[in-house]
């Protein structure tokens, strides 16, 4: 017997194209982040020189994070001297809260908050066996429509991702970056945040 | 038939050490994630009959790899290749690597 396993990816990645002026990027725009940065250490930054093409990944000493805007140090201080046409593409660092694979068979069920834009898809922790064990959650911020639409639509996908025959591979439920996986396009679903208790 | 994942990782010559391998019935498998660029964490029931934390294996792979190592597991718990009840994950010292882009591996168990 197979056993299905659903994978969740967020999205956390954007690019900019250098102009002129201060080094500083406005980032956690909620179009390109489901995760909020708090921490410049959560991110990578590279920059693609437009001079020669060259692919640089800047070092954690050369960023500075205040707030939503990144900044890249000068190359004198671990940074980057910029110049107009480089693009910077900063990405989050993956971690557990970015991206999982749960088990099917330890899916609890999908279930709508008093907000009527959030639904809660939550699992067995993955972290522990015990009784008092929080649950693993994937929370769906979606449009309210009104009804039940949107919701309708999240669990029945949700119903096709668990009882999905896919060789005994793994399931893409959804990729937000890709904007791939059986619930892309569902629901109107504008943020997914991963919780691994 | 229940199947289980094999992983070695001894410092030198034979296991002389705990933690050096492990053997995990899949239903044991409680969930993958990852745990930084390069590395991704198999969480497990733990094997001393506890209940908390779960057993972790990390498994280390190029560099955003997770998704190879998500495909990987599913397809070796669901014995997708061979059908064999065991099913090597990693084994270190004779450098097989049944997932694409894993170079390591590492057992963490409370027992």
């Amino acid at each position: 017997m197979k056993t299905n396993f659903l994978h969740f990816k967020s999205v956390g990645s954007q690019t900019f194209t250098y102009s002129s002026g201060a080094q500083t990027f406005t980032i956690n725009g909620a179009d390109f982040w489901d995760v909020a940065i708090t921490n410049k250490n959560q991110v990578t930054v590279t920059v693609i020189d437009d001079t020669d093409g060259s692919s640089n990944d800047i070092a954690q000493a050369g960023l500075s994070l205040s707030t939503n805007d990144l900044t890249i140090a000068d190359a004198a201080s671990n940074g980057f001297d910029l110049a107009a046409g480089d693009i910077v593409t900063i990405t989050v660092i993956p971690t557990e809260d970015t991206e999982a694979l749960f088990r099917a068979d330890r899916f609890l069920g999908v279930e709508a908050n008093a907000s009527g834009t959030t639904l809660v898809a939550s699992f067995k922790s993955m972290k522990s066996v015990a009784a008092a064990a929080g649950d693993d959650t994937v929370t769906f911020t979606i449009t309210d429509d009104s009804g039940v639409k949107n919701v309708k639509d999240i669990c029945q996908g949700f119903l096709e991702a668990l009882n999905s025959d896919n060789g005994g591979a793994s399931v893409n439920v959804l990729d937000r970056g890709a904007k791939t996986g059986i619930l892309s396009g569902l629901g109107t679903i504008s943020k997914m945040v991963i919780a691994v208790a | 038939m229940e199947r289980y994942l094999y992983f070695s990782n001894p410092d030198s010559g034979a296991p002389d050490a705990t933690q050096e391998t492990a053997l995990y019935a899949t239903s044991s498998l409680l969930g993958v994630a990852p745990a930084s660029a390069t590395t991704t964490s198999l969480h497990f029931t733990p094997r001393d009959g506890g209940t908390n934390p779960a057993d972790i294996v990390t498994l280390t792979h190029t560099s955003g790899g997770h998704k190879a190592v998500f495909d990987g597991i599913a397809s070796l718990v669901n014995a997708e290749r061979n059908n064999m009840p065991f099913q090597v994950v990693a084994d270190v010292e004779n450098s097989i690597f049944n997932i694409s882009g894993v170079t390591a591996c590492s057992i963490a168990s409370t027992d």
